[in-house]
């Protein structure tokens, strides 16, 4: 008798996959049916999901007992490997609207005074659609302002039912005020009002919230030296948790002021971060090392001692290169695994002060002076006092520095694989022959930490181009590049079952190399097959007013869904309220029932016929080779 | 064993299921929880008697012996730390390392043998490296590196697995 992985007994492949990963889990149950089956038991599912994931959605609904731990691993896996390989599961047209806020799967669509309320785990639900026009009229008109002035709203953010609306009247002295309005089923309109926060300025006003506490910040308050810088300010939701009363933090020496690129600004785990990758308000003329700057303090309860602050999180030598500070992309992520925040940035530099520019997604992980499970810290003080007790690189130049300086430096730290994903691969050769595209025609870049892939929203010139038509504008695709683990032992090195297994290359450290897969776009010329043409009709929606040179596109992307708006771009003069066109691209396997129900209740305005959804089955690939997709 | 200051070292019998005789010290033998558990079982008197092993054979039991000889002096494997999620299948000592490279079949025979015999290091060292086989695969590279059939209908891989055919375009 011959003993294989398949004919091991349950107890022994539960053994073996305690030591896999979620992936490679996934990848052992489709080999065989034998597998298949031992590997769907609920109990190894639910080791692999604790394990693994246990901060995903996935993990909550399996712990709820909407799904089992076997659905939970596969819809973990399955979105993963969708958004990595570039292959959505849907894609369709969600609506008209003036601005539209995602998160949480809900999607909030704004046009004129009526919001529409999305749930897009749900695409066949009704929307809701909740009338804000009372709420809006209930605004008093400042002396400043004419109630001729048709005010401005513009959404800030959406969090667990609640959405905050900026409502901005008149251009000077005007009234200016957060609306936070719930969103939930079944509030009798005058009881959605939840709080209304006057301001005083709204310059770069952004808003995080949870059920409980909404937190707003602007660019409003002078520092000392003599230049803006950010505040913070609290307010509660709840009666029952009331904030203590002055809950204004100023983020004092915290530069940087474009959210998404030199800050960001997240609620975490019951705590507000605040994360800058700019280490002075000026150019230094001699500085030899960049760190990010984080803050963080709770919610709710004293402020005293619990402001966290670190300065001193290692970003970069500047003699690494030159950066190329448009490409700059810098966010807050969880690990699904350890639920901890990860600065994740991207940056294009000229490296080592090459002439050739590579982009590179950086991950990092969060730490403070004092944290138990934290790695230790440079001391803090060392940073505030220049000069005597800044430690100085052995440099020429650094005996140049005097008191107008404030050089920062710290010994160069080893760059580790897991830590440093670049666009085009090892040395850039993996992915060589991928076509680049400029800065212009990239609209929409974003990473996604959960499943280590890239994507970008491109304008392709040359996916359908016509030569013959003049007036043939570029399409809209996604480009997506992803990596994963190599394999520890390579497959033709333990392959049959008499050959011995020579080679263990397995490193102590535990920094294993990637495979960079190449990058993909999606979805495909639409000459390929009819299912191909639909998509390109639903990613480049027909712009409401008429056909336009340039788009303006403005997206959210989370770890399961990319939702973009699309509008003609803005030109001198033109409407800054001109509707746009909502696309939800999915990269989550459907669940619910099949759409022929509930189609004949949907109220939407936009007309939700076949050609403005595609949806992935079972089957697609040969039904598009047959080009019977349609 | 003329030492006078050592104790003779005491060796047991056992009879794998080839019909073979083996000859071992009895500490390195009682790194088999089983066996230890069935001298105790059966008493000091009894302890000349060979003991049956019908479900290891003799290649398979060398290989054991010699496990067990060179960990003859671990410690016992703490109790119930199969929860640890820090634990790694990248812990592997060298010797192990080498010890594990053999030929498919005998990895899994040895698993199998230290499953039974309730050899929890040798278990250990065996599953993680059948693991380290598997990990950063796709499922054609795990088949491969196993033989294994793939049985699914076209259907039924239509169902589970999504592959971009699109994917190599540009």
């Amino acid at each position: 008798m011959t003993f294989s992985l398949a004919g091991l007994p349950f107890d022994l492949l539960f053994y073996i996959t305690a030591y896999l990963d979620l992936d490679d889990i996934v990848h052992i149950s489709y080999t065989c049916r034998q597998l298949r089956s031992n590997l769907r038991e609920s109990t190894l599912c639910r080791r692999t999901i604790e394990k693994h994931s246990p901060h995903s959605t996935e993990a909550r609904q399996a712990h709820s007992k909407q799904i089992s731990y076997a659905e939970a691993l596969q819809r973990v896996y399955d979105r993963r490997h969708s958004f990595s390989n570039c292959f959505p599961f849907s894609a369709r047209i969600a609506g008209l609207c003036s601005a539209f806020t995602y998160r949480q799967g809900v999607l909030c669509l704004l046009a004129s005074y009526k919001l529409r309320i999305l749930d897009v785990r749900c695409p066949f639900a009704v929307p809701r659609e909740i009338d804000i026009s009372s709420i809006i009229n209930s605004v008093p008109v400042s002396p400043g302002g004419s109630k001729s002035d048709e005010p401005k709203l513009s959404l800030l953010y959406y969090s667990d039912g609640i959405i905050a609306i900026h409502y901005e009247q008149g251009r000077r002295s005007g009234t200016s005020q957060i609306l936070a309005i719930s969103t939930g089923d079944g509030i009798p309109e005058r009881d959605r009002l939840i709080r209304r926060i006057d301001l005083e300025s709204s310059h770069k006003l952004f808003v995080r919230h949870t059920a409980s506490f909404l937190y707003y910040g602007t660019y409003s308050v002078m520092g000392q030296h003599s230049h803006h810088e950010w505040v913070i300010q609290g307010v509660s939701l709840d009666l029952n948790q009331p904030l203590v009363a002055d809950r204004a933090i100023q983020l004092e020496e915290f530069f940087g002021t474009d959210i998404g690129s030199t800050i960001a600004f997240e609620i975490h785990n019951g705590h507000f971060y605040a994360l800058s990758n700019q280490t002075s308000f000026d150019v230094e003329e001699l500085d030899w090392t960049s760190f990010y700057h984080c803050v963080r303090f709770p919610l709710h309860g004293s402020l005293k001692h619990a402001i966290s602050v670190n300065k001193r999180i290692y970003r970069r030598q500047h003699a690494e290169g030159p950066i190329h500070d448009s490409w700059t992309d810098l966010s807050l992520q969880a690990d699904e695994t350890t639920n901890q925040l990860m600065i994740v940035e991207a940056r294009r530099e000229w490296v080592n002060g090459s002439s050739t520019q590579v982009r590179t997604f950086y991950t990092m992980e969060i730490s403070f002076p004092g944290d138990s499970d934290s790695p230790p810290c440079p001391d803090e003080s060392s940073t505030t006092n220049i000069s005597n007790t800044v430690p100085l690189p052995d440099d020429l130049l650094a005996g140049l520095v005097d008191s107008s300086n404030n050089p920062h430096w710290a010994p160069v730290q080893q760059r580790y694989a897991r830590y440093t994903h670049p666009e085009f691969g090892k040395d850039g050769g993996a992915n060589g022959h991928a076509r680049p595209f400029t800065f212009t025609r990239t609209k929409f870049r974003a990473y996604n930490y959960s499943c280590s892939s890239f994507l970008d929203i491109v304008e392709d010139e040359k996916c359908c181009a016509n030569p013959h038509d003049p007036n043939s504008s570029p399409c809209l695709r996604l480009r997506i590049g992803s990596r994963r683990l190599e394999p520890l032992i390579l497959a033709e090195k333990c392959w049959s079952n008499k050959a011995t297994l020579v080679g263990y290359p397995c490193k102590k450290d535990d920094d294993r190399d990637y495979r960079y897969s190449p990058i993909r776009m999606w979805p495909p010329p639409s000459s390929t097959c009819p299912c191909a043409a639909k998509l390109h009709g639903i990613l480049n929606p027909p712009m409401p007013s008429g056909s336009a040179s340039s788009k303006t596109v403005t997206a959210v992307l989370d770890k399961r869904t990319l939702v973009y708006m699309i509008r003609p771009g803005r030109s001198y003069g033109q409407d800054e309220s001109a509707l746009g066109t909502v696309v939800v691209v999915r990269f989550d396997r459907h669940t619910e029932k099949p759409h022929t129900a509930l189609r004949h209740v949907s109220q939407s305005p936009v007309n939700v016929d076949s050609q403005s959804e595609w949806t992935w089955k079972p089957g697609h690939a040969s039904a598009c080779r047959k080009r019977a997709c349609g | 064993m003329s030492a006078a200051t050592e104790q003779p070292k005491q060796t047991l019998t056992v009879t794998t299921n080839d019909n073979v005789d083996i000859v071992v010290e009895r500490e390195i033998l009682e790194r088999s929880v089983l066996i230890k558990n069935m001298i105790g079982d059966v008493g000091e008197e009894q302890i000349d008697t060979a003991i049956p092993l019908p479900n290891v054979n003799e290649p398979v039991m060398k290989k054991v012996i010699e496990w067990c000889e060179h960990h003859r002096k671990d410690p016992p494997a703490p109790e119930g730390d199969d929860s640890d999620s820090r634990k790694k299948s990248t812990d592997i000592d060298e010797w192990d390392q080498k010890f594990m490279q053999v030929d498919q079949e005998m990895l899994f025979e040895i698993i199998l043998a230290a499953n039974y015999l309730d050899i929890k290091g040798l278990l250990d060292v065996g599953c993680k490296t059948v693991a380290n086989m598997i990990k950063g695969k796709s499922p054609d590279e795990i088949r491969k590196t196993f033989n294994i059939q793939n049985d699914f209908t076209p259907e039924e891989e239509d169902q589970i697995r999504r592959e971009n055919e699109w994917a190599e375009d540009r």
